[in-house]
């Protein structure tokens, strides 16, 4: 069973925005998540591209709550107003879709996911089977947002390759994807490489 | 031009004087204000205070009337490990007199907050559209119908909030402590004929009956009070021939009694209520109280740490066993998480605001939803002007 993560709130061309179901825990910078396409039987990908936890008020500022005997998660216990005035949301820049049929598309979806229907999290069988064809990772150098693409890009490959059962074969690939994506910026490539690079 | 500052250096030394002077002045008078409250002896003021309220000649201020020894300062006690505030507030559209439609809009908020091992808060609000002529007039004793608006509009609030408190409270297990922002001492209605109050205030204290048998202890919260009922009880104490011409014979007594005139209870207490204390119990001598019956409202002060505050209840709040520590330590406890203010109460607020965007939206809902009912609205020019705003 796919989890709900969050209620889309923003949806765009290039990205949605939602808010998380989960306080204070957006889903994993990076993470594969997807959108049900409107009256089809389909689904949008999508990268988690941004995460926070803001007031729910632009114009309430956030205020510290901590005292000496109150910190971490007892300033909660203490407020617990503050679930109801704060809110965590998050980003996923679109990256591909997938038809009825199951045939997979690597490329910015035709249409945006609709508003107020949910994110999901994507099993490990999906991760495998989208990330299989390295394609969609241009669409994601090319999404402006918050973070920089190589950020992005490595924060995306440390994802999936744990996703994939820690696949050393395809973070190799992906790191051939990257050399060539940066390959007249070294100090990009260097960041991605070093971000990507396999716990001892 | 510019100015001569030096023509006006030789004033400035003074006003610097005069303010330093009068500061200093200020400063010895609360000083025997102060002394009057720890040497007025309470059986005696209250009787006394008693004796002058049934003379023909009342006096046109509030006298506190106290229920402790004057000089009590109680400390706080730690709240229960599990408990429940609950707090609301309302807001309203005010009726808009260049629209041809007459309604106004009520909004009412609560943040109930549960406080212990399993802490949970609840956040709401209720609107409400008043447009009917039974809902939006209300008929004098002359047989004419009066458009509720102004003072009448905050009293409709006033009696919703109550309702609004009660609603959410009685779904809840104790311990609860029920807050309202402002007095509960609606004075306003005390000039009002018979049936103005039997619009707004009997309905209010139907619900602070409700409170009473469902047994939930309800208070009011007033952040700065600007009340001086104890410092008119000190004049009394200091001139109890005749409290309303102050006639002391010493030249210091006259400015004491001259300071209580125009000084604030809270100023009187700020040096006496440590932190986390609260006064003595005092009654409040307003007229309007007559008509409460068993729902009397008394009140005592309380030092939050940001501020001295003022807090009021029905008597049988206070006279309950045990309740009166649970609300001190309760409000000591709101005030500690909200920096100097109640959060519960901070919390209703936020949700009953109606901000101006809301407001036109409410509007333009409206104006759409009868102009496909085939309504047309003239409004008043001046108003049509104000939203073109030409250039």
């Amino acid at each position: 069973m796919t989890e709900a993560l969050g209620e889309i709130i923003e949806s765009t061309s290039l990205k949605v925005v939602a808010e998380s179901f989960s306080f204070l825990q957006p889903p994993p910078l990076g993470s594969l998540v997807k959108a049900k396409q409107y009256g089809r039987d389909g689904w949008i990908y999508g990268v988690v591209s941004f995460g926070a936890t803001v007031s729910i008020d632009p114009g309430r500022r956030v205020t510290r709550r901590s005292t000496p005997s109150a910190l971490d998660e007892n300033v909660y216990r203490e407020h617990p107003q503050l679930e109801h005035v704060l809110r965590t949301e998050f980003e996923a820049a679109l990256v591909g879709s997938k038809d009825a049929d199951g045939t997979l598309h690597r490329h910015l979806p035709s249409q945006p996911p609709p508003l107020h229907y949910s994110v999901y999290r994507c099993s490990p069988e999906e991760v495998s089977e989208f990330s299989e064809n390295l394609g969609y990772l241009w669409v994601l150098l090319d999404f402006h947002g918050v973070l920089s693409p190589e950020r992005l890009i490595a924060a995306h490959f440390r994802e999936v390759y744990h996703q994939r059962g820690n696949d050393l074969n395809w973070l190799e690939e992906a790191a051939k994807a990257a050399s060539r994506m940066f390959k007249n910026e070294y100090d990009k490539l260097t960041s991605v490489l070093l971000a990507i690079e396999p716990e001892r | 031009m510019g100015i001569n500052i030096l023509s006006i250096e030789k004033e400035l030394e003074e006003l610097v004087d005069h303010i330093q002077r009068a500061a200093r002045e200020e400063a010895e008078l609360v000083g025997a204000a102060r002394d009057v409250l720890f040497k007025a002896d309470f059986g005696r003021l209250q009787e006394t205070i008693i004796e002058f309220q049934s003379r023909q000649e009342r006096a046109p201020w509030l006298v506190a009337i106290p229920q402790e020894a004057l000089d009590t300062s109680v400390p706080s006690q730690t709240p229960p490990p599990e408990f429940t505030v609950i707090a609301s507030d309302g807001s309203f559209i005010p009726p808009d007199r260049h629209s041809p439609i007459h309604f106004f809009l009520l909004n009412m908020g609560q943040a109930t907050m549960h406080y212990g091992e399993s802490s949970f808060a609840d956040l709401s609000s209720r609107a409400k559209l008043y447009f009917r002529p039974s809902e939006t007039f209300v008929r004098d004793e002359n047989g004419f119908d009066m458009p509720i608006e102004g003072s009448l509009l905050s009293w409709k609030m006033a009696v919703e909030e109550l309702a609004f408190l009660l609603d959410t409270a009685v779904r809840l297990p104790p311990p609860l402590l029920a807050i309202r922002d402002g007095s509960l001492i609606l004075w306003g209605l005390q000039g009002e004929s018979k049936d103005i109050q039997k619009e707004f205030l009997y309905p209010a204290l139907r619900t602070i009956g409700r409170f009473k048998e469902e047994q939930i202890p309800i208070v009011s919260y007033i952040s700065y009070p600007g009340s001086r009922d104890v410092c008119n009880a000190l004049r009394v104490w200091l001139c109890p021939e005749d409290p309303l011409r102050c006639r002391c014979e010493e030249e210091r007594d006259r400015a004491l009694c001259n300071f209580l005139r125009t000084s604030v209870d809270r100023t009187l207490f700020q040096g006496i209520l440590q932190k986390g204390n609260r006064s003595a119990v005092f009654s409040s001598s307003s007229g309007v109280l007559d008509l409460y019956g068993e729902h009397r409202i008394q009140f005592f002060y309380l030092n939050v740490g940001s501020e001295i505050v003022r807090v009021e209840a029905p008597q049988w709040v206070f006279e309950a066993e045990g309740w009166l520590d649970f609300v001190q330590a309760v409000l000591i406890d709101q005030a500690r998480r909200g920096e100097g203010y109640p959060p519960a109460l901070m919390e209703a607020h936020e949700q009953a605001v109606v901000s101006m965007e809301e407001r036109r939206t409410i509007l333009r809902l409206l104006e759409n939803e009868l102009g496909l009912a085939g309504v047309s609205l003239t409004r008043s020019s001046k108003d049509r002007s104000k939203r073109i705003r030409g250039v």
